[in-house]
């Protein structure tokens, strides 16, 4: 099955959703010492459940130090599964700011994928090319249905992300539990 | 209570005497799935209806419109009814102080009712599930769980702008889509220390 081209609405929905993986390491945004001594739970909450790939912690806007996950440090930093490092990277680079229950079975499943597959994913630079550009990677992959998958996962962090930024999750949770002790029908 | 995890549990109607303290952990009787499965599941079609025709009449505000938004809670706890199909549901999100209610549905059945609120009270009695009420729901759950300090909160809800109340327990927050609310936050999250 080939990748079908992207209609209207799924671009704009794209060009919308950019932000989401805009966080690679040179454009992350630099808190000062003292902000992130005073927000540090907030950032701790912020790279353990994935809403940030991480925070840049310097003096006077230059980066001395960064914040991210222990998973991510030890799946780069450490002794390791070089496929599974791979495979992080990938994700790190291509669901961007998705939430660590998306990204991590993404990183299970391209871990089990031949080197050569990974190589070619790693290449990529975002999942939002035209499809041609997605059906030439394709062609050449052993297992294409991975990159099939890598898509539908972006297009899940997509609708996510943009739920979150309308305030969706803020709402339904406020109104969530009315029905515990209130009739359907609303006040 | 790893947040890479996305963890469903199916159960019967709970009894007031079961434990839960199996809400924090990652093993049974949740399942691991993979959320691309979930959101494309019949089952996760059935939680969204329900999940709808709970709160379409609230108002236009809520608009949850298709069920991948699901998949922003990682933590499902589904309640069956007798012939098995589903009756509830409450559903939670991991943060570093906890797992924090999400959404809560029923078929408005009394017995689903009932279900939900054993659910949340014996859920929220845990170390590490909080969650932030109003109106009914605090209604429903006073006596039954711990309150947080309005402080707490406060670390908790870091970034927003909170207004405490004299009490050291509510305090008002804008909601989106909604305006000024009165909140509590109640349970056991974990403290930053």
């Amino acid at each position: 099955m080939a990748i079908q081209p992207a209609d209207s609405a799924a671009k704009k929905k794209k060009a919308k959703a950019q932000p989401i993986r805009t966080g690679v390491p040179a454009a992350f945004s630099v808190m000062n010492i003292r902000a992130a001594r005073e927000n540090l739970p907030g950032i701790v909450d912020a790279v353990t459940t994935g809403r940030s790939r991480g925070v840049a912690v310097g003096r006077r806007g230059k980066p001395n130090a960064l914040v991210v996950s222990y998973e991510v440090y030890e799946s780069l930093i450490g002794r390791g599964d070089k496929k599974r490092k791979l495979a992080l990277l990938i994700t790190e680079e291509l669901l961007g700011d998705a939430p660590q229950h998306i990204r991590m079975p993404a990183v299970e499943e391209l871990s089990r994928l031949p080197m050569d597959d990974l190589v070619r994913l790693f290449k990529l630079d975002s999942l939002s090319l035209p499809p041609g550009e997605l059906n030439a990677v394709r062609a050449r992959m052993a297992h294409p249905e991975a990159l099939d998958r890598l898509c539908q996962r972006f297009e899940l962090a997509v609708t996510l992300s943009l739920a979150r930024e309308a305030g969706l999750y803020e709402t339904a949770e406020d109104l969530s539990g009315s029905a515990l002790t209130e009739p359907v029908s609303g006040e | 209570m790893n947040p890479a995890l996305f963890l469903v549990a199916k159960l019967p109607s709970p009894s007031d005497e079961e434990c839960y303290e199996w809400v924090t952990s990652d093993g049974a009787p949740f399942e691991s799935i993979d959320p691309l499965d979930f959101v494309a599941g019949a089952e996760a079609r059935v939680l969204f209806d329900l999940y709808r025709d709970a709160y379409s009449a609230l108002g236009p505000a809520l608009n949850v419109s298709q069920p991948a938004e699901l998949a922003e809670y990682n933590r499902w706890v589904i309640v069956r009814d007798a012939r098995g199909a589903i009756m509830a549901f409450v559903c939670f999100k991991t943060t570093s102080w906890g797992l924090k209610l999400g959404l809560v549905a029923t078929n408005d059945s009394p017995e689903a009712k009932d279900a939900v609120k054993t659910i949340l009270h014996r859920t929220l009695a845990e170390d590490a599930v909080y969650a932030e009420v109003s109106n009914g729901v605090e209604a429903a759950l006073r006596g039954h769980v711990p309150m947080v300090g309005v402080s707490a909160a406060q670390e908790i809800l870091a970034g927003m702008r909170i207004e405490p109340d004299e009490d050291g327990l509510h305090y008002r927050r804008t909601i989106r889509n909604v305006g000024p609310k009165k909140k509590l936050m109640v349970g056991r999250p974990l403290s930053s220390e």
